[in-house]
């Protein structure tokens, strides 16, 4: 536990070195939010069932914030202390080198978790948005959405052969996931074609999950959505325990 | 004994990397694991440090197995690997506390930072740091254990001349500390300068292991005398007693000796015989030489 401390204490101080980290981690979904509020207000519209676009852009933005996270820098970071052959230094050291994967996770996981908070606190105060929803059921719904979409930011980490191809890799699935899946533009507005493909990408129903929580549907209704998100964490993780590389 | 290696094989798909080699490594002494890019030098410090898994035979480490052992054999040996960088963006003083906490009984690092030359850049990114401060922060990382084995691949490798020595008087200071060093290079110089046995290792095969004057008379290398002269008798410079053979270079004279006697002997014949020579000189086989004969393959030669 002293060298999990003491590694993920290196491993934020990292973080917050990293200039690009900090910006698009914790400020890029509120610069957006900002943006999009600014440009279309928060007034009730029919089309999103009487609810305002910040409104429904805060749980959605959410997504933009755990999939940065999880599919670009979370695998850039794991495969960085590969390529720079840090993990097969901890591998000579008596700590098991799962302890560093697992302070990398914990930082990416908490820094996006901080990122998503600044959003709610942007569209309360500049757009006066409501929330809906339960606390808790919502901090659940996130962790739950978290959890596997990082298990396949961990699958990018041990497909990509160095931390350039993790970099391309994991944009390649992040920039048209955040459109495709209504994290950055309502699915509700969306024409029916685009629905269409948006029901096939997994990341669909952590968006949907995340506007559960937000909008304080019932657990029930989201069985779909905890079904397709199990089975990307266990394709994400199962890929990854027989892919991942120390060195 | 502190190391044992028994018939050691490790293959990659097709290659075998580590061909059926056994040594062992005595208590205190540097071994220096010696050759050319490729032979193996670094499949076998891993597999001896526990990083690699070996196809067959037997290591044995401080009496423990590094695969099985590994957590209570990390206590007690200091690891630094070829080519291992830090984030470019984490300073002296913080990645050395953060080993501090990986061990279960530590030395102090500020006093091994002072001991080595770097506490007035503990505060400096690493990546702000020379080539041969880096290397000086990968020894004083595996010393934070007090290890009673220090394990150190190609340590020197793209220092330049200053900063390899200044990383020999380090490797140095570990021997009398106590330290068993076990290292690899592929520098002549430096192996002959350090190292009190080394084993040389050419296609993951062991071709000769010994201290230096062992390996240089088993080789049977001869003795040179070498000097400049005018008019001079091929024959009569070969009838020379302990002479065995002479070569003939423009105005430059090569006379191989049976052994040291052949220096007198020739001073004896060139004033004698009221020679004028210049550039009079005794060239005795090197390490090198005997890798040479050895390995039929020239060494890296530092730049």
């Amino acid at each position: 536990m002293k060298a999990l401390a003491a590694l993920t204490k290196n491993e934020f101080r990292l973080f917050f070195r990293s200039t690009s980290s900090v910006f698009y981690v914790l400020f890029f979904s509120s610069i957006l939010l900002l943006i999009f509020g600014g440009m279309l207000g928060n007034k009730p519209m029919a089309q999103l069932g009487g609810y305002g676009m910040v409104d429904v852009e805060i749980p959605s933005f959410m997504m933009i914030v755990i999939l940065i996270t999880g599919v670009v820098t979370f695998p850039v970071d794991v495969s960085m202390a590969r390529e720079k052959k840090i993990l097969k230094r901890f591998m000579a050291t008596p700590i098991s080198p799962f302890q560093i994967l697992f302070s990398q996770f914990i930082v990416n996981f908490v820094m996006s978790m901080a990122g998503a908070f600044l959003l709610v606190v942007v569209g309360k105060i500049v757009f006066n948005a409501n929330f809906y929803g339960n606390t808790w059921t919502m901090v659940m719904a996130y962790i739950v959405t978290a959890i596997s979409t990082y298990s396949i930011g961990l699958m990018v980490a041990s497909i990509s052969p160095n931390s350039k191809a993790a970099t391309v890799i994991g944009n390649f699935i992040y920039l048209p996931m955040i459109f495709l899946t209504g994290a950055v533009y309502p699915i509700q507005l969306m024409p029916p074609v685009m629905k269409n493909i948006a029901k096939v990408i997994p990341f669909t129903y952590g968006v949907d999950l995340l506007n559960g929580g937000w909008f304080g549907s019932k657990i029930g209704d989201f069985t779909v959505d905890f079904i397709v998100l199990a089975i990307v964490f266990i394709v994400g993780t199962g890929i990854s325990l027989f892919t991942f590389k120390w060195e | 004994m502190v190391i044992k290696v028994e018939n050691l094989v490790k293959r990659y798909k097709n290659i075998t990397a580590v061909n059926n080699v056994s040594f062992s490594v005595e208590e205190g002494e540097i071994f220096g694991l010696l050759g050319p890019n490729g032979a193996g030098k670094t499949t076998t410090i891993e597999c001896i440090e526990g990083l690699r898994k070996p196809d067959s035979g037997n290591v044995e480490v401080l009496g423990l197995n590094p695969l099985k052992d590994r957590k209570r054999l990390y206590n007690m040996i200091g690891v630094q690997l070829q080519e291992t960088s830090y984030q470019d963006k984490i300073k002296v003083w913080e990645i050395c506390q953060l080993f501090s906490t990986l061990y279960s009984k530590t030395l102090s690092y500020e006093l091994l930072l002072k001991d080595f030359g770097l506490y007035e850049k503990k505060d400096s990114y690493i990546s702000k740091l020379s080539g041969g401060q880096k290397q000086a922060v990968s020894i004083v990382l595996a010393l934070i254990p007090d290890p009673k084995i220090v394990f150190l691949d190609e340590i020197t490798t793209g220092l330049d001349p200053q900063a390899r020595r200044n990383v020999w008087e380090m490797i140095k200071k570990l021997k009398k500390k106590g330290k068993t060093v076990f290292m690899t290079t592929h520098y002549m110089e430096e192996a002959e300068n350090l190292c009190d046995r080394i084993c040389f290792i050419k296609s993951g095969k062991i071709r000769a292991l010994g201290t230096v004057s062992e390996l240089i008379k088993a080789s049977n290398l001869q003795l040179k005398v070498v000097f400049k002269a005018n008019d001079l008798n091929v024959d009569e410079l070969n009838k020379i007693e302990n002479v065995e053979s002479v070569k003939k270079d423009g105005e430059r004279y090569i006379v191989y000796g049976k052994n040291e006697e052949i220096v007198k002997d020739v001073m004896n014949y060139l004033t004698g015989k009221k020679i004028e020579f210049r550039e009079f000189s005794i060239v005795k086989p090197n390490l090198e030489d005997v890798y040479l004969n050895i390995v039929k393959e020239p060494l890296e030669v530092e730049k």
